[in-house]
């Protein structure tokens, strides 16, 4: 494949093969709830599905952080409070990451990094939403 | 189209027995009525596939959101000996990044100018699929007139 071709993707290729820095099985992808999960009587307005959308819009948009899991702040993706830094097992377990090469050891990279999480689920919670709107009749006639 | 939901959901759940439904001509109208799941991301990719330039004589690209977390890429073409080649890749969002999925177990988090191309896209993609297919205003999600 000639990849000069194509605006996209780049970047991490190298010698034409991907980085491979983490050589883990990714969690599976799961396709998105079954309409049968999701009755029109969920949303049974025009009103409604756009109030709904608009906050989905709006929790990602006002504090990000806020709205993470546990996991996700395990993931060390929120911010490091004062007590985590006095813990030594929470030093400990940060020292190690850093060192082992599989962190994101810049800062930059790092928060540019959250962002797009933030964006992508921000838009992918919002086109889902839009999906499954039109599928039990809400969208254009 | 057929034959990339098929390569997609084999990524996906290992096994490519999904009945997929028949491409079908895209209607005059822009109705939604009676679409299903299917159907709706077909039209999304029609324009996903549009983001990136051009597509080179030959080539088939598709680029479209699978799920609420799951982005696919999806290029075939035919090399100079005449054989059809065909590679996709799925993006997946995870807690700490968005990670690149290819054929013949190829994973890395997305870094750099690749990951910011493909939040550009997916920015994009939401816009024009917003406008063009669900008739919303993409920032408040408004009928549009």
């Amino acid at each position: 494949m000639d990849t000069a071709t194509y605006v996209f993707p780049t970047g991490s290729a190298e010698n034409g093969q991907p980085k491979a820095r983490h050589q883990s099985t990714p969690p599976m992808g799961a396709p998105g709830a079954s309409i049968l999960e999701f009755p029109r009587e969920a949303m049974s307005s025009e009103a409604e599905f756009e109030a709904t959308l608009a906050d989905v819009h709006q929790r990602w948009q006002d504090d990000p952080t806020s709205q993470l899991t546990p996991s996700e702040q395990a993931a060390g993706i929120a911010p490091v409070t004062q007590e985590q830094l006095a813990n030594p097992v929470v030093v400990a377990e940060a020292q190690h990451l850093m060192s082992s090469g599989d962190s994101v050891a810049d800062e930059q990279e790092f928060d540019k990094s959250r962002e797009c999480v933030v964006a992508a689920r921000n838009i992918g919670e919002r086109i889902a939403l839009a999906r499954k709107w039109a599928m039990v009749g809400g969208g254009p006639r | 189209m057929a034959d990339l939901l098929k390569t997609a959901f084999k990524l996906l759940v290992g096994s490519d027995e999904v009945a997929l439904p028949k491409h079908t001509p895209r209607p005059a109208q822009p109705s939604l009525r009676g679409l299903n799941e299917r159907e709706l991301i077909q039209r999304e990719s029609e324009i996903g596939a549009q983001l990136f330039g051009p597509v080179p004589d030959g080539h088939e690209r598709s680029f479209f959101n699978l799920d609420a977390a799951t982005w696919i890429w999806y290029e075939a073409w035919t090399d100079r000996v005449g054989k059809r080649r065909s590679t996709t890749t799925r993006y997946e969002v995870h807690d700490n990044g968005i990670l690149k999925v290819q054929e013949g177990a190829r994973y890395s988090f997305l870094e750099g100018e690749e990951r910011d191309n493909l939040i550009l896209a997916i920015r994009m993609y939401y816009d024009r699929v917003s406008k063009e297919i669900y008739g919303r205003d993409p920032s408040t999600g408004r009928r549009l007139a």
